[in-house]
């Protein structure tokens, strides 16, 4: 059995929500011993947000926290005490990574900035995650999730196509979730493994930045180049697909994306070739893009006949890219979804054994590892401050009735 | 003497098989941390994302593409056709200076190609594969067809997203980009295990399945309670307010959120409206958040005659969230994009001047100026075969003569 891709790297992170702690979730499903350090008594914010099992809010059973800190280790540290910080340095002595959320400066008025670690652990790869980046004039302006996700390009977009022809007054629409969140952990988790690959040729570690709104920007990169070079504003209002796109069927939703002819042709053909398709305004591919709106009404009529999965399947059959729109229970359930091991179990001395998303990808030599379900509170102290750093028993009692841990 | 690395990924090379978007980007994320990716094509099957909206395969008009440009950044092309046997000495030698390559045909067209990963392997024991298809290759949905719009349906993330009770939202090329970021990921850290052990390996990537992971908290939530998440516009389950508000100006919105008391009686204090503080319809975060819909509007009535940078420096002075939706002009003319210099310009060969998003990482110890523009076609077929590859002048004609080279 091959190693785990991260095995042996040690990992600390001092991180909230979604986009710090699922960086340090990507690295520790490949293997890395990440530690994951939080506030005594209260934790990671993510802990009080829903959703709850059973709709009951309790700490240990937030989905947010259960799914994004799998296979971690968890401790908790006020590292705004003395004592505090002295174990977190001595944590961070021979880390790794440290990944971090903390505003712009917060971690350097505490001694804790990137200058004094790499003095302490010139290898240390320190990975800042913050809405706006450590340096220009909003980087210490307040962003929750939603404000970060307006702030990216994406947002002034959604929705296009029939969202927007049904609401055309409505305001710009964020992403469902953590989105924005999650997209700029799975960005740093990029530099932190570009940065350890290049570690010993480089020569040292470094100082990674960040920004969630840039993150999400790398995103839009196509639509939001043609504003400087072409001048052109994509709005909600020219988002739109060619032929087809998002349209209501039988019994929901599906997506049909008809643009190239040989996908046209399999659309024709499912159809059971109806008189309107062989008229020559809609043969001939630019006329048919012409008269988008009228095509769009007459496969409008076809598919409210039938089925998402009925027409997502006799598409694909004849080469059409159509795709049914999921419930997430559907996603879950669907026959794909298992045959290709999206989902593992994993079992929580609290919630239980849940299901659990893996991840996109599937390597043929170190297959994910899900070890452990995300920590409860404070569950690795002994484990950590003990056995790793040689604290006593007695000090550790002292330092719990002290706040520290 | 070696030169220091000045990359992260310096000394890596990546061939690149790709076409259309989310995988030949996935290989650029990679160029902009330094690694020498090569792009191999072809015009028997030109990338469709070369293709102008005319169709034209004339080799003026295929170097116009911007969207190919900003996907493509700082690669090497050269012009391989893979079905030709002729070219299978120099794919061969490609594969034995290469540390990955990236492909995103059908699941089984590369085997077909003589390029499955066993293949590769025979040349280069320890190299990387990487295959993104829509579906994944398991599995009975395997050779279905995907674009953004369908993986973002696939995996739920179009049905979550949604206007509270409106319908669900159409997936675009960011879903591209989200697969296109799970690649990188997985090649970085894939190269980092190979670094360790010696080992390469072969990774199925399911971009349908990269979209998934993004909604984990939503699976749990199935798994936990049975229950799919209901659409819920710009609304959070605890904070209020927390929505767009329009402003003056045509298409003109802000984001606003309140998450702390001390922030709600700023946010009271900034908009003139102190008696909102001890008001029962909003004196605490739970009455607040039931009466949002009331509360939404009275904070429309002040937004709407007012310009989204205005609202955002009034509410951030005193410490609240507040940010215009931005659109890509906003973006470009912010004064702080633009300090932190993420837009990057050059010359390319055949656009001109061209402005592009660089790097999304700032690096202290490696600056990343690796914004570089994406390849003519074939710009670098005489580098690769011949200083690459050591082919002679004559052998590279006859590759062409053959159209293996093509």
């Amino acid at each position: 059995m091959s190693k785990q891709i991260f095995e042996g790297v040690n990992v600390i992170e001092i991180g909230e929500i979604a986009a710090a702690p699922y960086c340090g979730k990507l690295l520790a499903d490949l293997g890395a011993d990440v530690v994951k350090v939080e506030p005594p008594l209260i934790g990671d914010k993510a802990r009080t947000r829903g959703p709850f099992l059973g709709d009951v809010p309790n700490s240990e059973q937030s989905a947010l926290f259960l799914y994004a800190n799998t296979n971690k280790r968890g401790v908790t540290l006020n590292f705004d005490t003395l004592s505090g910080k002295d174990i977190l340095l001595r944590l961070l002595k021979n880390a790794d990574v440290l990944i971090e959320d903390r505003e712009p400066g917060e971690l350097d008025i505490a001694g804790l900035g990137y200058e004094a670690l790499r003095a302490m652990n010139p290898q240390l790869i320190m990975v800042s995650i913050t809405p706006f980046g450590q340096s220009g004039p909003y980087k210490n302006y307040k962003a929750y999730p939603l404000n970060t996700f307006h702030a990216g390009g994406e947002g002034y977009t959604l929705p296009g196509g029939l969202g927007y022809a049904k609401y055309p007054d409505r305001e710009p629409l964020k992403m469902a979730g953590y989105f924005g969140e999650y997209i700029a952990g799975l960005t740093a988790a990029i530099a932190a493994a570009c940065a350890l690959y290049g570690r010993d040729t480089i020569g040292s570690g470094q100082h990674v930045d960040i920004s969630k709104q840039e993150a999400l920007m790398a995103l839009s990169r196509v639509v939001l180049a043609r504003y400087p070079n072409e001048g052109f504003v994509e709005t909600r209002a020219v988002r739109e697909l060619p032929i087809g796109g998002l349209m209501p069927c039988k019994d929901g939703f599906a997506v049909v994306m008809a643009f190239e002819a040989r996908m046209w042709e399999g659309l024709v053909e499912i159809m059971g070739r109806p008189a309107w398709t062989q008229e020559e305004r809609y043969k001939n591919a630019d006329s048919r893009v012409a008269l988008k709106k009228e095509v769009n009404g007459l496969i409008i009529e076809w598919l409210k006949a039938h089925t998402k999965d009925e027409v997502y399947h006799q598409a694909q059959a004849h080469d059409c890219a159509v795709g049914p729109v999921y419930t997430i229970g559907e996603a879950i359930g669907s026959a794909q979804t298992r045959a290709q091991g999206f989902m593992t179990d994993l079992q929580h001395p609290i919630v239980g054994k849940l299901e659990y998303p893996t991840a996109g990808y599937h390597f043929s030599r170190t297959p994910l590892l899900f070890k452990r379900p995300a920590p409860l509170l404070g569950q690795h102290n002994e484990e950590v401050y003990s056995r790793r750093l040689g604290i006593s028993k007695a000090e550790m009692v002292e330092l719990r009735l002290a706040g520290v841990i | 003497m070696t030169p220091m690395p000045k990359y992260p990924l310096s000394g890596v090379r990546i061939l690149d098989f790709s076409t259309q978007m989310a995988c030949p980007y996935g290989a650029t994320l990679l160029a902009l941390m330094g690694a020498e990716v090569i792009k191999v094509e072809s015009r028997r099957y030109l990338d469709s994302g070369r293709r102008p909206p005319s169709r034209s395969v004339d080799p003026k008009v295929i170097n116009m593409v911007p969207r190919f440009n900003d996907n493509n950044l700082g690669k090497l092309s050269i012009t391989v056709d893979l079905t030709n046997p002729d070219a299978r000495e120099i794919v061969n030698g490609l594969l034995r200076i290469a540390d990955v390559a990236m492909a995103n045909m059908r699941p089984g067209k590369m085997d077909k190609l003589g390029l499955g990963y066993a293949d590769m392997r025979r040349e280069k024991p320890d190299i990387i594969m990487l295959s993104l298809s829509s579906m994944g290759n398991q599995g009975p949905e395997r050779q279905y067809a995907g674009y953004a719009a369908i993986f973002a349906a696939l995996s739920g993330l179009s049905d979550a997203t949604g206007y509270v009770g409106g319908i669900p939202t159409e997936g675009r090329a960011t879903i591209d980009a989200t697969a296109a970021t799970t690649v990188a990921f997985a090649v970085a850290a894939a190269l980092y295990h190979r670094k360790q052990t010696g080992e390469g390996q072969h990774i199925n990537l399911s971009a349908r399945e990269s979209v998934g992971a993004l909604l984990g908290e939503m699976y749990l939530d199935y798994a936990m309670n049975g229950r799919n998440p209901t659409r819920k516009g710009n609304e959070d389950d605890v904070m209020a307010p927390h929505n767009v508000y329009p402003c003056v100006d045509k298409e003109s919105w802000v984001s606003i959120a309140v998450g702390s008391e001390r922030e709600w009686q700023a946010f009271c204090r900034v908009l003139g409206r102190p008696e909102w503080i001890t008001d029962a319809r909003f004196a605490d975060p739970h009455v607040r958040w039931k009466n949002r819909a009331a509360l939404d509007s009275a904070v429309a009535e002040w937004t709407r005659t007012r310009k989204p940078y205005d609202v955002m420096h009034a509410l951030q002075n005193a410490g609240v969230a507040a940010l215009p939706s931005m659109s890509s002009k906003d973006l470009f003319t912010d004064p702080h994009s633009q300090s932190r210099g993420i837009y990057k310009e050059f010359q390319h060969k055949a656009l001109g001047k061209r402005t592009v998003i660089g790097p999304q990482w700032k690096l202290s110890a490696t600056s990343l100026d690796t914004a570089k523009p994406a390849p003519l076609f074939g710009e670098h077929n005489e580098l690769v075969f011949e200083e690459l590859l050591g082919m002679r002048r004559e052998t590279v004609q006859e590759k062409e003569q053959s159209k293996a080279i093509y």
